[in-house]
């Protein structure tokens, strides 16, 4: 809010100032107050913490705040990506790609968020697996752009939602799941 | 006349519950017919036959909270001696795929082996999940209703996590509804039967006596086990004339296929 004088309750957060989503949830609170003061008058924002947006989830916030830090991240390395033309610059596509895995594997590790999340995120590391040496094409990667666009906005979506976002990863010809699945459920 | 698909189980098994490449191909293969067919007695033996075996391996792995405590499962029970090298396959791409570089090495396995059956458990969950949503969707026509099998969705349990499905028989009715109109071909029947001869497999046995018992004891119920019983010999005896039966196998098909006139017609995945 540039231009303007923001104070913050401090009897509700016991915060005394806001650097980041996680120092509030060190702080042990959920939401904070905030009095912004302009030429327009003084309003009051409240910023809500995850556990008043999801009021029924049983994941801890500092999971949850984790998972959207990695997906804010996985976003920006996507994005670069995306810009990045592999023809002519294997090696910097290469290496977004590599940084795309490692925070991925960080995301899975936090699969406890709920099965809609951890399904994404299984599909899209499989797919990437699954692709091997060869490159993504920019329409691929588009869609994982989507997907973790979609798994940010919603990280408690429901295993139906997630469903249709991996679906969408197969239509781009992506292969979702680990190809040794057939060979281990072939119990007959 | 260019005949069309009667789809048997194990084509609705390929397009359904197997790993994408395989069933976008088994789909083709489906809709390079104009005209093709699902009996709904192939959704019945898909729910009593491979969609069991999916989610028993989901719950598995969701019990066990272990990838190889899930394959010592198998290995002990399914007698698959050979699932070892498919099993260090994953291993090792799980360990690349799951668990960091910073983790020691006890961690590390045990780490891989947790990670690893959550995410074929996750993968699993969302084949038996898409697989019956689309089990409809696959070919161009339904046929042959059921009226007393129920057709109820496998369902999740957020609390046990594990996948429920335990109406699997027809309960609808107190009668099977196809006897009435199997019993009207005897012929057929017989000619099913002789086909068989000699075959003494325990699934061409059972079929055997299902087939004895609508030809032979007209007023004795014919009931679940004896319709499940029935297996191959129901497509080939309710295949339409202008169909062909679209089969992964045709080597038990052909022969009771064959009896009544009918073609098959083999799918390679």
């Amino acid at each position: 809010m540039p231009g303007t004088v923001v104070s913050i309750d401090t009897a509700e957060t016991n915060s005394s100032h806001i650097t980041s989503n996680s120092q509030i949830l060190k702080e042990g609170t959920a939401s904070v107050s905030i009095t912004s003061k302009s030429s327009e008058g003084t309003q009051k924002y409240v910023i809500l913490g995850p556990s008043e947006l999801y009021p029924f989830s049983d994941v801890n916030d500092a999971i949850l705040f984790q998972a959207l830090e990695l997906l804010t991240s996985c976003v920006s390395t996507l994005e670069l990506t995306q810009r990045i033309d592999p023809t002519s610059d294997y090696i910097g596509f290469d290496d977004a790609m590599t940084q795309c895995r490692a925070i991925l594997r960080d995301l899975f590790a936090l699969r406890s968020i709920g099965d809609g999340f951890a399904s994404l995120v299984n599909a899209i590391i499989w797919s990437l697996k699954n692709k091997d040496t060869d490159v993504l094409s920019r329409k691929q990667v588009s869609v994982v752009l989507e997907a973790i666009k979609e798994l940010k906005r919603k990280p408690l979506m429901h295993f139906d939602t997630a469903t249709g976002l991996i679906d969408q990863l197969e239509e781009a010809d992506l292969t979702v799941e680990p190809c040794m699945l057939d060979g281990m459920i072939n119990l007959a | 006349m260019e005949k069309g698909a009667f789809v048997d189980t194990t084509m609705l098994v390929e397009s359904l519950l197997k790993t994408a490449e395989r069933r976008k191909k088994a789909k083709k293969a489906i809709q390079s017919y104009k005209k093709s067919l699902l009996p709904h007695y192939a959704i019945k033996e898909f729910k009593g036959g491979a969609l069991r075996h999916y989610i028993w391996f989901h719950n598995k792995l969701s019990e066990t909270g272990s990838f190889s405590r899930t394959i010592h499962a198998i290995q002990r029970n399914f007698m698959k001696p050979y699932l070892m090298g498919t099993a260090l396959e994953a291993l090792q791409a799980g360990t690349e795929l799951f668990v960091g570089a910073e983790l020691s090495h006890a961690q590390t396995k045990a780490q891989t082996d947790s990670a690893m059956a959550d995410s074929l458990r996750l993968s699993t969950r969302r084949l038996i999940e898409s697989g019956w949503r689309n089990r409809r969707k696959i070919t161009t026509d339904m046929a042959d209703p059921l009226s007393c099998f129920a057709e109820t969705a496998p369902t999740y349990n957020e609390h046990t996590r594990l996948l429920e499905d335990n109406r699997r028989d027809c309960d609808l009715e107190p009668r099977c509804c196809l006897a009435d109109d199997l019993r009207a071909v005897p012929d057929q029947l017989q000619a099913l039967i002789s086909a068989i001869e000699g075959l003494t497999s325990p699934e061409n046995n059972r079929r055997r006596a299902a087939l004895h018992l609508l030809k032979n004891t007209p007023r004795r119920d014919f009931n679940n086990g004896n319709c499940k019983a029935l297996g191959d010999a129901y497509f080939a005896l309710r295949c339409p004339s202008d169909c062909n039966i679209l089969t992964i196998n045709v080597k038990d098909h052909r022969p009771l296929a064959e009896a009544l006139h009918k073609q098959v017609d083999e799918y390679k995945p």
